[in-house]
């Protein structure tokens, strides 16, 4: 409760345009962290290139506004849209493999979305990039904006909850646990790998869509690089892999510490991440939820194995 | 598990971070004025970022002598980190912030295009000292100022320059694919045709690309009277010395400014930048009053040569003081129209401002003549006359290789393919170095080593540090790196790897991910994100085999790898300790079982898996003879891309493996496509795991 009035009334505590963008970072990152855990916490499908989708639906945005006149917040529909059968064809190929091969061909899958953006010069701009035209909202003020990814963060997460209450996100943790297992009792792990997959797309892809809308520029480097798809495994390992609080802890953390850091010690920045990582990974493998329920409740049993 | 507390806990968080962010306000002198810089003072650009500070500090110290308004200015300095995100970041911040009347900058295009929107958007003034996409001064915007000539002129002019000083009728366009590098580009490319020049080839690379060969090849192939590139620093360098490896004989290199224009390039090239013609926006012997004094000035100051980078940082500082003198007040209305009404005289030229806030600054052609930079164009601001044709490559040089007699005419279809082949078999070669210290580590550990492209990267500062401090040649430093690298492998694999053997695959995969985050950083950190660069005496010696070129350090780099996999494979195959290590990765349990200690195997292998990594960044060195933190991360994937080729575990199956992505790499990249050609590996290495995942030679299951 108090939650939801804290959330709601943020923009207006927070007055600073800049600590509204933060506010903004986070809420997106809370959304790409919990879109990814369905596909790689929940199914245990590790993707390292979810930037393709966030990509697929950024230019989605930009290209509907450098092309025609319809207005980009369209392009939180055709992100999607667009997203899902490149999801389903990548899914395809990728899904045939497993572990380490499988998180190899998801960076070369999304590595080559990067480079046919930066190469496809006439419908993407390429490295020149798209910048749109503020529309709909006068482009100055950032509180609408808040409130549209206030509703996806939220969305999102309820989505993953609700998934993990339901069949399918058991279905989803069986396959994560032990695939073959899985198989050998009649669940069809294909299937739902791809339906994990195609969830997790298409919200990374709205998200995208939604970034367009807000950043009001475009190009292969901002939206598609593999640093990206990196951070959003990065905020839902540290959150905790596979729980639904662990990506809005991860976004959280990770996100506001990084401007903390960016103020004061610029460099050092993703030189926490790193050893952030190593650290979780050595001392607290479930991530911080992990180390949380360790703290809390004194379980030392390990969630994800 | 209490929601509860969590919630209460994630909350204290959010609230102590963001207070954190609070203190924005910095303390501002009431008696002076801030004036918001944005630059690149670190970062890929930061020899730009430090040229234009140096021009700043110059008009600072004019300005402040007499003051503005009864003030001083103050400069507020942003640094963008070479990143265009930051720069908009920091265009936004001192939009917001009402002390400051008005900002200056960036230095790239790609970052100052986006950050000019945000500011025309928050109504800040903004003068443009640098970034010249046509771009910034064609969306109407009534805040933006541009003092550089655009790309639309660097095209103009060019063109006319071939034309009429060099008489070309077929260009070839090399550019980097960014913002800067397409403007210029499409600026030729649309000016081209009306001068009745034809595009021989117009090819795009993604910046940082290590290897030009490939695409000077298919340029080559295309017999252009002259060549057109455009880059920034480190690929203008690389580019003439690479040019030169192939032998790239047109009646002119020309380039648009930037990288070829700094006097960096001049000692990075060293002689290969000799006759290279270039556009430029100034140089110290321009004809405006004050320049040459302004030149000398500089000089005695920082003791270098002044480029017109700083000149342009110097000048939209002079111009900002200048309207905000005419002004009167500090308003950012008022500033901004008085800069509409700026006319003033200059060492740089005459300023004023056309209704889409463009000055019409002429641009001039220099050449490289004698180490210096001599402007040879237009003929009413030229020293001299240019020197055209310049002088074929064998003609010039007098480092070893067999001197050709006369200048090549054509490149047949053979020739082309056997140079083609050529360089994706030496380039194979490292290839397959680096995928065999990947595949050993995984064959006895079944660790997925994603930091192995940052353990290249380090292996090649190691060898920079080597040459440059200590002068071992970097050949002979693989007897210093590679034990040294593998100290390094057996620290790393006790510290971080040996804790996680027992682990999911997951969490190994993200431990190393880590790693290489960690080391990337570090040297980030420790070298910022500058390419260091050095050269050696045999740098671009060749060897003319029937036409093709062959470039001799890297032969001698490519017959090394392959004695390095000759002996890491009779090592394994033939001696006790080789044994163990097969014996572990066939069967862990067994092995130890039968007396074999796993853990000293295991951090050996780590070891030598490392030492490899490294020995294959130290061979790169003496054929791309530059290095930043992030040089190694392409060869993580390609790494991966050999291994799968050859099978995991298999020393014979990375040689083939490497080989054949180097020979396909190279064939698409000269045949196909520039733009495309990492995409190569990722398509080979898509196909073999879904029609051949044991690979072309390997028996491990995926």
């Amino acid at each position: 409760m108090i939650l939801s009035i804290f959330l709601l009334a943020a923009p207006f505590v927070f007055e600073t345009r800049y600590s509204q963008h933060v506010l903004i970072l986070v809420l997106l990152y809370i959304t790409l962290g919990s879109a990814w855990n369905i596909l790689g916490g929940m199914a245990g499908q590790l993707s390292v290139g979810h930037a393709a989708f966030f990509g697929i639906g950024a230019y989605s945005a930009a290209i509907l506004a450098s092309k025609s006149e319809l207005s980009p917040w369209l392009g939180l529909l055709l992100g999607p849209v667009v997203a899902l059968p490149v999801a389903l064809v990548v899914g395809r190929i990728c899904f045939r493999l497993r572990g380490p091969y499988f998180t190899l061909s998801t960076i070369a899958a999304s590595e080559m979305v990067r480079l046919v953006a930066l190469n496809w010069r006439d419908l993407t701009g390429g490295a020149v990039g798209v910048v749109l035209r503020p529309s709909v909202f006068s482009g100055t003020d950032k509180v609408p904006y808040y409130y549209v990814i206030l509703v996806m963060a939220v969305g999102t997460v309820a989505l993953c909850q609700w998934i993990s209450r339901r069949k399918l996100g058991y279905f989803l943790m069986a396959v994560r646990e032990d695939e073959e297992t899985a198989e050998s009792i009649g669940i069809d792990t294909t299937r739902y790998k791809l339906v994990a997959l195609a969830l997790s797309a298409a919200i990374t892809a709205t998200a995208g869509a939604f970034y367009a809308n807000y950043f009001l520029f475009v190009d292969p480097t901002v939206v598609l690089p593999l640093a990206l798809s990196v951070e959003i495994v990065l905020i839902a390992i540290i959150g905790g892999l596979g729980t639904v609080p662990g990506p809005v802890l991860g976004a959280v953390l990770l996100k506001l510490s990084s401007e903390v850091f960016r103020n004061y010690f610029e460099q050092a920045n993703l030189l926490i991440y790193g050893a952030l990582l190593i650290l979780v990974i050595l001392f607290m493998p479930d991530g911080l939820m992990g180390g949380f329920r360790k703290i809390l409740t004194g379980d030392k049993r390990q969630v994800t194995g | 598990m209490n929601p509860r507390r969590l919630l209460v806990f994630l909350l204290a968080i959010i609230a102590l971070l963001a207070l954190g962010c609070r203190k924005e306000e910095k303390t501002v002198h009431s008696d002076s004025i801030p004036v918001g810089i944005v630059t690149s003072l670190t970062g890929s650009e930061a020899r730009f970022g430090a040229a234009q500070r140096q021009g700043y500090d110059i008009a600072l110290e004019e300005i402040n002598s007499t003051g503005v308004l009864g003030k001083k200015i103050e400069l507020i300095y942003q640094d963008d980190t070479s990143k265009d995100e930051a720069a908009m970041t920091a265009v936004d911040k001192f939009t917001e912030n009402p002390n400051i009347v008005s900002i200056i900058g960036a230095y790239k295009s790609s970052a100052t295009f986006p950050a000019s929107a945000i500011a025309n958007r928050y109504q800040m003034p903004m003068l443009v000292p640098s970034a010249i996409t046509d771009q910034i001064t064609s969306q109407g915007y009534e805040w933006v100022f541009r003092v550089c000539a655009p790309a639309s002129r660097y095209g103009r002019e060019m063109v006319d320059f071939l034309v009429r000083a060099a008489e070309v009728k077929r260009l070839a366009v090399v550019y980097e694919n960014t913002q800067f590098g397409s403007s210029v580009a499409e600026a030729a490319r649309k000016q081209a045709p009306a001068a009745g020049i034809e595009l021989a080839a117009f090819e795009a690379y993604d910046p940082g690309a290590t290897d030009f060969t490939p695409l000077l090849t298919r340029v080559k192939s295309e017999h252009p009277d002259a060549v057109l590139f455009v880059s920034y620093l480190a690929d203008a360098t690389l580019l003439m010395r690479q040019a030169k490896e192939i032998d790239l004989n047109p009646k002119a290199f020309t380039a648009g400014g930037a990288g070829f224009s700094l006097p960096d390039f001049l000692k990075g090239a060293g002689e290969t930048a000799e006759y290279t013609i270039s556009v430029t926006q100034w140089t110290p012997d321009a004809k405006w009053t004050g320049s040459r004094e302004w030149a000398d000035r500089f000089r005695a100051r920082y003791n270098a040569e002044p480029s017109y980078h700083s000149v342009q940082a110097y000048i939209c500082l002079k111009v900002l003081a200048d309207a905000i003198n005419r002004a009167g007040s500090t308003d950012r209305t008022a500033i901004r129209d008085a800069i509409r009404e700026t006319r003033m005289d200059s060492m740089f030229g005459p300023v004023s401002f056309d209704e889409t806030g463009q000055n019409d600054h002429p641009v001039a052609i220099t050449q490289v003549l004698g180490g210096k930079f001599v402007t040879v164009w237009p003929e009413s601001a030229a020293i001299r006359t240019p020197v055209l044709p310049i002088p074929p490559w064998s003609e010039r040089s007098a480092v070893g290789g067999t001197p050709q007699t006369h200048r090549q005419a054509t490149v047949s279809g053979a020739q082309k393919l056997f140079q083609t082949l050529a360089s994706g078999l030496l380039t194979g070669g490292i290839y397959a170095l680096i995928g065999i210290g990947l595949t050993v580590i995984f064959g006895v550990m079944r660790v997925v080593n994603f930091a192995h492209g940052a353990l290249v990267m380090a292996g090649m500062y190691a060898t920079y540090f080597v040459y440059t401090r200590l002068h071992i040649d970097p050949f002979l430093s693989l007897v210093v790196v590679m034990p040294a690298m593998f100290a390094v492998g057996v620290g790393l694999q006790k510290v971080f790897i040996a804790p996680v053997l027992k682990a999911p695959e997951l969490n190994q995969l993200l431990l190393t991910e880590g790693l290489s985050i960690l080391l990337i950083n570090i040297a980030l950190l420790a070298f910022t994100g500058n390419y260091l660069t050095m050269t050696t005496s045999y740098a671009g010696a060749t060897a003319q085999l029937g036409g093709v070129s062959v470039s001799l350090p890297q032969t001698a780099a490519f017959a090394i790898a392959l004695g390095l996999t000759g002996a890491f494979y009779i090592f394994l195959m033939r001696t006790d300790t080789g044994r163990k290590i097969r014996a572990t990765a066939q069967d862990a349990e067994a092995a130890q079982l039968l007396g074999v200690n796993i853990r000293r195997i295991q951090s050996l292998t780590f070891g030598l898996g490392v030492a490899a990594a490294g020995a294959a960044g130290t061979l790169l060195m003496p054929i791309y003879y530059r290095v930043e933190p992030n040089a190694g991360s392409p060869f993580t994937l390609k790494a991966f891309v050999v291994v799968v080729l050859g099978g995991m575990g298999s020393v014979t199956g990375a040689l083939v493996g490497g080989i054949v992505l180097g020979i396909a790499e190279a064939l698409g990249a000269v045949y196909i496509s520039t733009g495309y050609k990492d995409a190569i590996a990722f398509v080979i290495f898509l196909l073999v795991l879904t029609l051949r995942p044991a690979g072309l030679l390997g028996k491990v299951k995926v």
